[in-house]
């Protein structure tokens, strides 16, 4: 069954804060925060993290193409990339 | 209100724009990091040449500026949009203790800001400057030498850009260079509208958007503070840290109108009307259609830059290149 926009902005979270450690609270994860450049300021590094962190989350894979990109620009934009996908939030 | 000519130079070659809404303090003396520590929400940890995103607060917690902090080798560098230079230096000058060994240089009466904007900025700048360029990170800056000006690759409109803080009496030569060299890539002017415009579509905050009263919590602004810190308007933030309405981006087919509409612009290319609203936190989310608008998340757009590369790309070789639809 699909996860809701709610349960995925927080799996995006748990991945933010628990996989790639970022020294924010939770709260600070908002909606439209950048991820990239400005925002979190995440580098490659962290995308590839993040990534990885995302499919383990949801089981859905983050494409490496453009479409990957797009989908990365905010946490919005890597929640409603995962509603289209239809990801279910796993739970370890 | 800006034209499809210069949205098209934006977001498809380059375009230049004379930046009078932006202004600069130098800071100097042992002390100046003391002063923007007591003063920045956000913990200064920034190397030479980097510049920081933040903001100052007013007491009650809303936004007085937008500043990025530049440590420039020994001095730092407050570079800012929203007061005057004379508000700026009226708030900042109370702040300095008696003790301290620090000099405020409003740089506002002895330079000014010149950008260059677009995917191919980078190789406007580099035919005018030099290919060190190309190298040059985001929110980092370099020394131009034969100017004797800071350029910075910053910029809020989701290109390339570069905003050039140069002396007054470099100025004009500096922006003739950039025109002549602009020749080669059908360079526009912008206007100021356009880069409000672009920063809109690519969700940057803008101090021009009728938000001065909104918080940090409000405009979705939170990863540019510290919770931690103990600076005068972060005590009242965290009493309302709980936002029960927040800023969300929003589209219309014609002029969103209402009191929930904070502004909107047209949009010369993505047609229609882009603009931001001030939600209930429950009716914020993307996808959601309104009175006479839908709610959308930012960026409207996909930048022409996400996809260029300075090692494969190139303003000469553009009608070869193939990339993703501007809008999706």
């Amino acid at each position: 069954m699909s996860a809701n926009r709610d349960e995925l902005m927080e799996m995006v979270r748990d991945v933010l804060l628990g996989r790639l450690k970022l020294r924010l609270e939770r709260d600070q994860i908002q909606p439209d925060t950048p991820l990239f450049g400005t925002g979190l300021g995440l580098d490659s590094v962290d995308a590839v993290d993040l990534a990885v962190g995302i499919e383990e989350g949801s089981g859905i894979k983050v494409p490496e193409d453009w479409r990957g990109r797009v989908a990365l620009r905010s946490v919005n934009q890597l929640v409603g990339f995962l509603l289209e996908e239809g990801a279910d939030v796993r739970r370890s | 209100m800006c034209d499809e000519a210069e949205m098209k130079a934006l977001r498809l070659g380059v375009g230049l724009c004379r930046q009078n809404h932006m202004h600069a303090v130098r800071i100097t003396g042992d002390d100046a990091f003391e002063l923007l520590d007591g003063i920045c929400p956000r913990h200064l940890f920034v190397r030479d040449g980097q510049m920081l995103p933040t903001v100052l607060l007013h007491q009650d917690g809303s936004i007085f500026a937008d500043v990025y902090v530049l440590a420039d080798d020994l001095d730092f560098v407050l570079i800012y949009e929203g007061p005057s230079p004379k508000g700026m230096m009226n708030w900042l000058t109370p702040k300095v203790e008696p003790a301290w060994t620090i000099e405020l240089h409003d740089l506002s009466g002895s330079h000014r800001f010149l950008g260059v904007h677009g995917p191919y900025a980078w190789e406007l700048l580099a035919e005018t400057v030099g290919p060190e360029v190309v190298g040059v990170g985001y929110l980092r800056s370099f020394l131009m030498f034969e100017e004797d000006a800071l350029c910075m690759r910053a910029g809020k409109t989701g290109e390339f850009g570069y905003e050039i803080l140069v002396p007054n009496e470099r100025a004009e030569s500096l922006w003739s260079r950039l025109c002549a060299s602009g020749e080669d890539f059908d360079a526009v002017e912008l206007s100021l509208a356009a880069l409000d415009l672009a920063a809109l579509q690519n969700g940057f905050f803008s101090m021009r958007n009728g938000v001065e009263h909104l918080t940090p919590v409000e405009l979705q602004l939170l990863w540019r503070i510290a919770w931690d810190r103990q600076v005068p308007g972060l005590q009242i933030l965290h009493a309302n840290r709980q936002a029960s309405r927040r800023i969300t981006w929003i589209q219309a087919e014609n002029k969103p109108t209402g009191e929930q509409v904070l502004c909107a612009h047209r949009a010369p290319l993505l047609g229609g009307w882009v603009g931001l609203a001030l939600l209930p936190v429950d009716q914020a989310d993307p996808g959601l259609a309104q009175d006479g608008y839908r709610t959308v998340a930012p960026p409207l757009l996909h930048n022409r830059s996400l996809f260029i590369d300075s090692q494969r790309h190139s303003w000469a070789g553009r009608d070869l290149d193939s990339f993703p639809a501007l809008f999706p």
